[in-house]
């Protein structure tokens, strides 16, 4: 690639040299064309500029374009070899000498922009650069003989000019019109421009064409400054660089053939023409330059202004400004809205008149009247909170920043301000909520002082909220806990959250009057307009230590009287059991006849006593059990036992009491389960026993065990069963009560046994129901662990 | 010796009790040697050398169970099959009792046939009443 673009390169040089060079002859025969003293000096020397603003646009390196070209035009004109390589080596160092300077220091090709780097270019390429060129050409010609010594300095001053009205007229046309594309000029401008350029034209041809014979010496080419202003005021530098070429074309062509310029030296009239041209195109580039700038300028304020104006408009806050009399000058949209003024109305206005309350007035005329004296003021750029003053003459909160700035030593004053009404009820509201509150509330800063603090928290610590607010929070915490509480607010304030405070830990709070109480402290973080903040609760959770030890001693007297029952009902059945032992002793010993015959009266109540001491006994044995159980102390052990064979060891028990009760036992043969053999037995007992006294003489008991299936799994059912009185449905849930005998007027019970039964069962896992109903009998079904099929027998 | 009546110490602290179970155990052709008190029970057991000794644990001075340890310590008395008739009939008394080497345990109250029952279990062969 990079031969391709290097070759590429050389030939857009080359074309460049070539095309430079070939505009450059033509316009160098064209020039000479115009020389009217000799057939080298012309008024204006159009290369020069031409070559000056194409080195500026395409680079200097195109320099040997013109030194080729210059040396031909100058061959072919007149002069031998030296004269025309000197003179044509003195236009190429001008051209470049010129470019340089230009670039370096008037801005380039974009020097006709702006006023300042014109004038440079006018000094640096117009005089400097030019003296080269005049210096080496005339110097040239003086020593080939074709110029006289005594008049080196004349020809060397016209030659001078003519270079430089060229710079002054050539140069800014290709900078100017070679510069930012054009923009289609609407019709009117069209016809405008069609009108200058007829203008030009016939005033040109008025002054310098001789249409009009005047007196010599009169002044008629002033006649062409004002259609040269409106070419550059209405068509900026585009206009005036044009016009300026169209005029000077029309003078040299009239100077040809005479006009206003023709004296009796024809070096002078030469010099009148350039002299005239030279500073009218200078100061027509410098017009025209200055009113496009003023444009770009103008424009920019404009964009400036519309932008800000936007802002204003769009803006939130009211933006009020007011100059050092105290008048407002700016009221934007919000403030219109807030304020209740439309901006006609404010505006001229007093400020302080208009927006200030009453009370508020003098103090801020005064504070204005301070700076204005002084310069001195605290409020600037600081955020501040005032009442304002509606049109309807009501009064809000706002928040207000003010700055100022300085305008040809006038201050202006503006203000960002904001209605805060919603805010400040907010903090009211919170105010009253956090007064309200049932517990002490206290907010404190991120350097440990109170900011807020309730009613509540004055009754707990017995300080006023004078007493409290801005002073360190660790004066309401006991001693011995102070040194670490900054440490652990710290901690809060990196972390803030939720949270209880020393959990697991008793805090306490510190009384004004020395007492200390425990407390229970809940922090929450809080975001204030001071910054973050830490919103403390505290409890103060005497009332709850004291009853909490209150119910410990409770517990533990609870405890103890428990133990002490338990101790007296052992004791008491213990204390039964030897007189019960020596009245059943005696009757037997009478019931067996030891003493002698018995009669059936007799026999028949002495069966009696035995049968209440047999119930007494079952009492003694049932209390005890159940004080044993609800005390935990009844261990059971577990172990295969087959129904069947604990059932008939009971009914054997049973037997002297069954009377002529008949029995019918539905139990399969090796049905076993896993179960304490003595809760077995007392279950089967109470039950057989409840039965026996509920079924008449000669009713059917009826026992039965089997197999079922629950939701829990496969159960051991059994079921004892009479044909007694039954029980009505509204004491069947009584039935497991202790002491809750039901419909038991024929025939006393415990009131323990099925209290009994039930823990038994239930400690097996199992469940009791109950089936009954008056006249129909009960039937009991307990369930109990099956054992596993398999499972080794104990 | 076979005609003699097999002879009990029965010691017991209530006089009701060695009243009835007493009179029963005469009833049923036994020789009843009574005590109130541990210590009494003990010499009576060492002098009289009974075939079978009823024991109450609740006990003035030495109780039930101190009695028996002493009984099945004792030279003469080792082989006396002793029972316990008593009115602690928790599970861990019985179990004490059993450790201190009693051969039978029956809680108060019980029935006749019971007591009677374990009795001939007890009494060596040749001293039974038929």
């Amino acid at each position: 690639m990079k031969p391709l673009t290097f070759s590429r390169r050389r030939l857009s040089w080359a074309a460049g040299i070539f095309g430079v060079g070939a505009v450059y002859y033509f316009l160098g025969k064209f020039g000479l064309s115009l020389a009217f003293i000799n057939s080298s000096a012309t008024a204006v020397w159009p290369p020069t500029g031409f070559s000056l603003a194409m080195l500026l646009i395409f680079g200097r390196r195109l320099w040997p374009g013109i030194l080729v070209a210059a040396f031909w035009v100058n061959w072919t004109t007149a002069g031998n070899l030296a004269t025309s390589l000197g003179i044509a080596a003195g236009n190429t160092l001008e051209a470049v000498v010129g470019a340089y300077l230009v670039s370096r220091y008037a801005g380039g090709r974009r020097v006709f922009e702006r006023s300042q780097d014109i004038l440079r270019f006018a000094f640096l390429a117009g005089m400097v650069s030019t003296a080269i060129s005049a210096t080496c050409g005339v110097t040239a010609l003086t020593l080939a003989g074709y110029s006289e010594p005594s008049g080196y300095g004349a020809v060397w001053f016209t030659w001078w000019l003519g270079d430089m009205a060229s710079d002054f007229i050539v140069a800014p046309l290709f900078l100017i019109w070679g510069g930012r594309s054009l923009r289609r000029p609407d019709p009117r401008e069209a016809a405008e421009a069609l009108a200058l350029i007829l203008a030009i034209f016939a005033v040109g041809q008025l002054v310098f064409g001789g249409w009009i014979p005047t007196p010599r010496g009169y002044p008629l080419k002033f006649l062409c400054i004002p259609f040269l202003l409106w070419a550059a005021f209405r068509f900026g530098p585009r206009g005036a660089s044009g016009a300026m070429l169209a005029i000077s074309i029309l003078a040299v062509h009239g100077a040809v053939r005479g006009g206003p310029f023709v004296v009796e030296d024809p070096h002078y009239s030469l010099l009148l023409l350039q002299g005239y041209l030279v500073v009218v195109a200078l100061a027509m580039l410098m017009l025209a330059s200055m009113i496009a700038e003023r444009k770009r300028v103008e424009k920019e304020i404009l964009e400036l202004s519309a932008r800000k104006g936007a802002i204003l408009d769009a803006s939130l806050d009211c933006v009020i400004s007011m100059d050092s009399e105290g008048k407002i000058l700016d009221f934007n949209p919000a403030a219109e809205k807030t304020l209740g003024y439309s901006r006609q109305e404010a505006l001229g206005r007093e400020l302080a008149g208009l927006l200030i309350p009453p009370g508020l007035r003098q103090a801020h005329r005064w504070g204005l009247g301070r700076y204005l004296d002084t310069g001195r003021s605290e409020i600037f750029g600081k955020r501040l909170e005032f009442e304002a003053l509606r049109r309807d003459g009501s009064t809000f909160p706002v928040e207000l920043v003010v700055n100022v700035i300085h305008i040809d030593c006038r201050p202006i004053f503006t203000g960002y301000l904001r209605d805060i009404s919603e805010r400040k009820r907010a903090e009211e509201r919170f105010r009253l909520v956090v007064e309200a509150a049932p517990m002490g509330m206290v907010m404190v800063d991120r350097e440990g002082k109170m900011v807020l603090v309730n009613s509540q928290t004055e009754k707990l610590f017995g300080y006023t909220r004078e007493e409290l607010l801005g002073r360190p929070v660790e004066m309401l915490v006991p001693e011995h806990f102070r040194e670490k509480h900054p440490a652990d607010r710290a901690g809060f304030f990196a972390a803030p959250s939720l949270r209880a405070m020393g959990t697991g830990r008793d805090l306490h709070g510190l009384r004004k009057d020395g007492g200390e109480f425990p407390v229970e402290i809940g922090l929450n973080p809080v975001q204030t307009a001071e910054g973050p903040a830490v919103m403390a609760s505290v409890s103060d959770i005497t009332e709850r230590k004291l009853s909490e030890e209150a119910l410990r001693v409770a517990n533990r007297q609870l405890k103890e009287l428990v133990a002490v029952k338990d101790e007296f009902v052992a004791n008491v059945s213990h204390e039964f059991r030897t007189p019960l032992t020596a009245i059943r002793e005696g009757v037997s010993l009478v019931l067996d006849g030891v003493l002698g015959p018995v009669t059936g009266e007799q026999d028949d109540f002495l069966r009696t006593v035995n049968g209440s001491v047999d119930r007494l006994h079952e009492l003694i044995n049932n209390i005890l059990d159940l004080s044993k159980m609800e005390a935990g102390r009844f261990d059971l052990v577990r172990q295969r036992l087959e129904i069947r064979t604990v059932v008939d060891a009971q009914l054997s028990n049973y037997r002297a009491i069954l009377g002529r009760r008949t029995v019918r036992l539905h139990i399969p043969e090796g049905l076993e389960v896993y179960a304490d053999a003595d809760s077995l037995i007392k279950i089967l007992s109470n039950l057989l026993s409840n039965a026996v006294k509920f079924t008449p003489e000669e009713g059917d008991i009826v026992i039965r065990a089997e197999e079922r299936v629950e939701d829990r799994g496969v159960w051991a059912a059994v079921t004892v069963g009479d044909d007694g009185v039954g029980i009505a449905a509204e004491d069947l849930p009584k039935l497991f009560q202790r002491f809750s005998q039901v419909g038991t007027k024929h025939a006393p019970g415990t009131g323990l046994g099925l209290a009994l039964v039930k823990q038994l069962v239930e400690r097996h896992g199992g469940r009791i129901t109950v089936d009954s109903a008056p006249g129909a009998g009960s039937r009991f079904t307990f369930t109990l662990p099956l054992a596993a099929p398999g499972a080794p027998h104990d | 010796m076979t005609d003699k009546k097999p002879r009990i110490l029965l010691v017991d602290d209530e006089p009701n009790i060695i009243k009835v179970v007493g009179r029963r155990l005469e009833a049923e052709g036994f020789e009843v040697i009574p005590a109130m008190d541990g210590e009494s029970a003990f010499e009576k057991a060492r002098s009289g050398k009974p075939d079978l000794v009823i024991l109450d644990l609740m006990l003035p001075g030495l109780n039930g169970y101190e009695v028996c340890r002493l009984l099945k310590a004792g030279a003469g008395t080792w082989n006396i099959p002793v029972i316990m008739l008593t009115a602690r009939v928790q599970e861990s008394d019985e179990a004490r009792g059993f450790e201190c080497g009693t051969d039978a345990y029956i809680g108060k109250p019980f029935r006749a046939r019971e007591l009677l029952d374990k009795i001939r279990q007890l009494l060596p062969k040749g001293s039974t009443q038929a």
